[in-house]
């Protein structure tokens, strides 16, 4: 009466498991494939809207980035659906319909279940690793922005602009003591009169750039830190005072509140 | 007055002076006006403009970070900006002001704009270009519904994930049309 011995056979149902296999591992390649195209098709024009783009934010290239990011999401959204749909789609709806797993006929039933998760799964960690490595080759693309190049450029240009500023007051000439970032009071050395002296765009930059520019000449540092296992403090408070270091010998002015930042730094790395 | 150091004026601008600033920039007014209307000259401005972000890297506690956003959010009010407001067309002087009545509207334009960053376009821009909100007052919006749509999402989680996703939807609908298509529209199961 419960049907114990009774023999079960479901040859549509091993069917559409391997049909349903198959498609999917051919639907991942495809979509990899897909991910290989328009990475190859992006990467040059990713480093050439880099090399172009004269806003010193880049926001033309963060765009385009923005934009080929967005559309791995939705290969990735797409991908994530059709497992969802077909893959655990199917394994609920075989997993109600065989025998019991502690029936012989079951436990064949529900062994050829997991060995197709188990594939299709593995199948999809593997589309997911080389969405990421696509992701992490967009991002990397147009390497670092050269800020020690431009902090030069910018050195440069106010030696050659520091000697020909005017009072506004009594037309002396006044030479701008030393590198500014925003903008200053200039007293006249003639006539004491307060000139306000306005930095070009390209000094304020190296005022926003400083961090940046520290962190790149001190990137061996942080990636010892970062690398080294068991975690060893010690290497990051090294990094730490390196860039700060360095962060100082660009904005001097800011020496005072950098070491601030630094004491909370360090802080931090205390609660780790 | 407090007695938080971190919180102390710079050159006599207080953490809601400068907040109330910030937001009216990001509405468009320049950092001329917004000295000016501070009661300062520039250099003094920029200076402030540099030392009050120093102060919140140096809180540890982030409260200063957090009265800052309160503060943004409050910039409407706050009596040295009343008489200043940048120049609106009629239709984005009605939107910016209902983005800050009309949750609904706030919570559809905040997915519209990361989903335009998505395809590729400077979010900010496309709603400045399409719905005349500029960036500072959007984000005062986001300042004032982020508490009450933390409320929502703990009443109704899976409501709120739906109706979020309906606008995504409805987004890349409209921005894959408008770029021709995603790249892998044409691959099925």
């Amino acid at each position: 009466m419960f049907g114990f011995g009774r023999k079960y056979d479901n040859p549509a149902l091993i069917a559409e498991i391997n049909e349903t296999q198959q498609r999917w591992f051919a639907f991942l390649d495809k979509l990899e494939a897909r991910v290989g195209e328009m990475c190859a098709a992006a990467i040059p024009e990713l480093k050439t809207v880099f090399a172009q783009d004269k806003d010193p934010y880049k926001r033309a290239h963060g765009h385009l980035l923005s934009g080929l990011q967005g559309q791995l999401s939705l290969i990735r959204t797409k991908a994530n659906d059709a497992r969802e749909e077909k893959i655990n789609g199917l394994i609920y709806a075989a997993e109600g319909v065989i025998p019991p797993i502690t029936s012989a006929e079951g436990s064949k039933y529900h062994q050829l279940l997991h060995t197709f998760r188990m594939a299709c799964f593995n199948r999809h960690h593997i589309f997911e690793e080389k969405l990421h490595v696509a992701m992490e080759k967009l991002q990397a693309a147009a390497g670092e922005r050269d800020l020690e190049t431009a902090y030069r450029e910018q050195l440069e240009a106010f030696e050659a602009i520091k000697d020909k500023f005017n009072c506004q007051q009594c037309g002396g000439n006044i030479t701008i003591p030393k590198m500014f970032f925003i903008a200053t009071y200039v007293s006249c050395p003639f006539c004491q009169t307060q000139n306000t002296f306005l930095p070009s765009t390209g000094a304020q930059m190296v005022l926003h750039d400083a961090r940046a520019l520290a962190e790149q000449r001190t990137a061996h540092l942080r990636q010892l830190a970062e690398r080294t296992q068991p975690r060893n403090p010690d290497l990051h408070r090294q990094y730490y005072r390196a860039m700060i270091n360095e962060w100082n010998k660009i904005v001097p002015d800011m020496a005072g509140e950098n070491e601030k930042f630094y004491e909370r730094l360090l802080k931090d790395i205390g609660h780790y | 007055m407090s007695e938080n150091p971190l919180l102390a004026p710079i050159h006599g601008i207080s953490l809601e002076d400068y907040s109330a600033a910030c937001a009216k920039m990001g509405s468009g007014l320049s950092e001329e006006q917004v000295a000016s209307a501070l009661g300062v000259e520039l250099p003094v401005w920029q200076e402030v403009n540099l030392l009050w972000p120093e102060r919140m890297k140096q809180d540890e506690t982030y409260h200063i970070i957090t009265l800052f956003g309160q503060y943004f959010g409050q910039a409407d009010q706050h009596p040295k900006f009343s008489n200043l407001q940048p120049t609106l067309s009629a239709e984005g002087a009605d939107n910016t002001a209902r983005i800050k009545t009309d949750k609904a509207f706030y919570a559809e334009l905040e997915v519209a704009r990361q989903v335009a960053y998505d395809y590729g376009q400077d979010g900010a821009q496309w709603i400045l270009d399409n719905y005349g909100i500029p960036l500072g007052d959007f984000q005062v919006a986001a300042s004032n519904w982020n508490e009450q749509i933390h409320r929502d999402i703990e009443a109704d989680f899976e409501g709120y994930n739906a109706q979020q996703a309906a606008y995504r939807a409805k987004y890349e609908k409209f921005f894959a049309a408008a770029q021709g298509g995603n790249v892998a529209d044409d691959i099925e199961f």
